[in-house]
This record gives C-alpha cells, sequence and structure tokens, in this order.
C-alpha cells in the first residue's frame, strides 16, 4: 500500500539537471579534451609513476579521452616489458 | 567618432538574434545613440520584418558592396525612434555575395557616423558567418536554455575566441521561469557556469514577442512586455549604466496562470 501511494506520488526527476550533466560533457569533448601539451605531461607523469613499478615500452603508451555513457574516460593501454620485484629507486 | 561594432551571433538558428539585435538597435537608439543594424542574413533577411520596415527597402547591403548605390541610399530610417537605420540584407543572392574584407570597409564607413553598429548574424558557422565577424570588435552571443542551442553556443564562443573577438557577452533567451523552479530547465548560473563568457542579460520567454514580431515593432517600445523591459535593461548595460539583471524569478507567469485558470471555465462556459 504504502510503495502504491510512493509509485502515485513518485514525479519523474527533473531533466534540468541532466541537460547539465550530458552538456558538461558534451563541451568538453567538443573542446577537443585535453589540450595537446597537457596531454603529453600528463602521458610523462603516468610512464615514470608506472616505471617504478615494472618496465614499460615507452613507444606503446596510448592515451585517449572517450565518452561512455554518463561519464567521461580516460583510456591508456601501456605495454609492459618486465614486472619488478621491488619499486626502482627504493633500496 | 568611432563608434562600436557587435556581431550578434548563436550557432543556432530560432534562438533570437534577429529579435535580440532589432530591440537592442532600438534600446540604444531610444537612450539618445545613433545606431546601424546590419543583416547580414543574405538570402534569408528578416531584421526587416521585426522592424516592420520591409515595404521600404530600395537597395540593400549587396548593392552597396557591388557600388549599384552609395551606403546613404541603402539605409532605411526607423519608424518608432530616430538615429536608428537599417542595412537590409539582400534576399536574392546568397551569403558568396559578400566577402569579409568588404564587411570591413562597409563597417569603417559606418563607424564614422554611428555609435553603435549591430550586425544580426546568420545561423550557422559558415560563409555568412565569417562575413559578419569580419568587422566586429564585440560579439554578443544568444543562447537558449536548450542543449543544442548552449552547444552550438559554446562552438561559436570558441570560433569568436579564434578570431580574436575578446570575451563575448552572453544573453540567454526564452527562460521559463516556471520550469526552472520545477528543476526542468538549466538556470542561468548553470548555463553561465558552462560557457566561459560574461553575462550581458536574461530575456524571459514572452508571447509579447510574437505579437511585436507580427505588428513589426519591437517589444522594446512595449512598456507592459517583461522581455521588452529584459532588453531596455540590456541596452542600458551595453551603454555603461549598471542596471541589475532582471529578475526572472518573478515573471508574470504566476499570475497569468491563476488568470488562466479563472479564464479556463468561462471558455467551457461559452461553448
Amino acid at each position: 500500500m504504502i510503495d502504491l501511494i510512493r509509485w502515485a506520488l513518485q514525479r519523474p526527476a527533473p531533466s534540468g539537471e541532466t541537460a547539465r550533466q550530458r552538456l558538461r560533457l558534451i563541451l568538453v569533448m567538443d573542446r577537443g579534451g585535453l589540450p595537446e601539451e597537457c596531454m603529453e605531461a600528463l602521458k610523462r607523469d603516468i610512464i615514470d609513476a608506472v616505471s617504478k613499478y615494472m618496465v614499460v615500452d615507452e613507444e606503446s603508451v596510448q592515451m585517449d579521452m572517450r565518452r561512455s555513457n554518463d561519464s567521461l574516460e580516460l583510456v591508456s593501454n601501456i605495454q609492459v616489458r618486465e614486472v619488478l620485484k621491488a619499486p626502482a629507486g627504493s633500496r | 567618432m568611432a563608434g562600436k561594432t557587435y556581431v550578434i551571433t548563436s550557432g543556432k538558428g530560432g534562438v533570437g538574434k534577429t529579435t535580440t539585435t532589432a530591440n537592442l538597435g532600438a534600446g540604444l537608439a531610444l537612450r539618445g545613440h545613433k545606431v546601424a543594424v546590419v543583416d547580414t542574413d543574405i538570402g534569408l533577411r528578416n531584421l526587416d520584418v521585426v522592424m516592420g520596415l520591409e515595404n521600404r527597402i530600395v537597395y540593400d547591403l549587396v548593392d552597396v558592396v557591388e557600388g549599384r548605390c552609395r551606403l546613404p541610399q541603402a539605409m532605411i530610417r526607423d519608424k518608432y525612434v530616430k538615429d536608428l537605420c537599417l542595412i537590409p540584407a539582400a534576399q536574392t543572392r546568397d551569403k558568396s555575395a559578400l566577402k569579409p574584407e568588404q564587411m570591413k570597409e562597409l563597417c569603417d564607413q559606418l563607424r564614422e557616423e554611428f555609435d553603435y553598429i549591430l550586425i544580426d548574424c546568420p545561423a550557422g558557422i559558415e560563409q555568412g558567418f565569417q562575413n559578419a565577424i569580419a568587422a566586429a570588435d564585440n560579439a554578443i552571443v544568444v543562447t537558449t536554455p536548450e542543449v543544442s542551442a548552449i552547444r552550438d553556443a559554446d562552438r561559436v564562443i570558441g570560433l569568436l575566441e579564434a578570431a580574436e573577438i575578446p570575451t563575448p557577452s552572453l544573453v540567454i533567451n526564452k527562460l521559463k521561469p516556471g520550469m526552472i523552479k520545477q528543476g526542468d530547465m538549466m538556470a542561468q548560473g548553470d548555463i553561465l557556469d558552462l560557457l566561459s563568457v560574461t553575462m550581458l542579460g536574461l530575456v524571459p520567454d514572452d508571447e509579447q514577442i510574437i505579437v511585436s514580431t507580427n505588428k513589426g515593432q519591437p517589444t522594446v517600445h512595449d512598456p507592459n512586455s517583461w522581455a521588452g523591459e529584459a532588453y531596455r535593461r540590456i541596452a542600458a548595460r551595453m551603454d555603461g549604466v549598471d542596471t541589475p539583471y532582471l529578475d526572472v524569478d518573478s515573471a508574470p507567469g504566476f499570475f497569468s496562470k491563476f488568470k488562466k485558470i479563472f479564464a479556463r471555465p468561462t471558455k467551457e462556459l461559452g461553448r
């Protein structure tokens, strides 16, 4: 019964917020995502961070921004050559 | 004297560029400035009808740039306010009939005589857009609280920046306070957050706009029009007068709803 009342009172979620969220992602993609130089710097930082734990093929590193459903994703593909037994640089 | 040139643009069609151009042109002229409005929508001219000047056109913009007449011959004096002139677009040509260089020359001439030159831009981002922005020192981007219009506005803002027209200012048109309250329309703050521009004004959705377009008299002349008041305030702001934004939250929609409630039974009885 309570469920029925709740169902009857339920109003569809306001669409203004949906519009705002969708636009936020649309505009990021339309504006071409992250500027080229930021993407390069980020790529460098990620390679450096991962390299503490494994040897990676730097030439193979790919990074991409893409939209999936309701979020924006940063997708990175890194080929690993070797896994280190201890973090590089630690003693 | 060096007049200021503004391009009024939006990317998307139907958001109110022409209505905004006509009302701000009249609004600035009512404030005592000399204003020229230029329709650059060649092939789809409409600024003349919104201003009620369609029967007075002899020469147009393309006639001027192609040397068939002198600039003053193509200027049409407004019916309602002095010191407002329209330069209509050509209706039987297309966008390729005008080049950005020619727009620059034309506006340089207009700058000598007028305080404000408002350039009504066609929809889209192709040749017509490039013509319209070529001579502009400033840009007014018109949008509505809809996903498609805001997306297009963002594209246009990017293109204006690339063309080195500094910080465009934004007019949000067709705001519906009732829908904003219900959460079914993006509020002005949300839109401003999404777009990197400065706010110039808020215009509520007002049926009076349709009435004034029917008559060919910009709504800025109507003291009772809500949208007219919004445009009067925008004109004041362009004129450097610090004017509060129209409070679209206290829209007359509140009272008109009551009116509708009382009007409904009468109508039904009348059948």
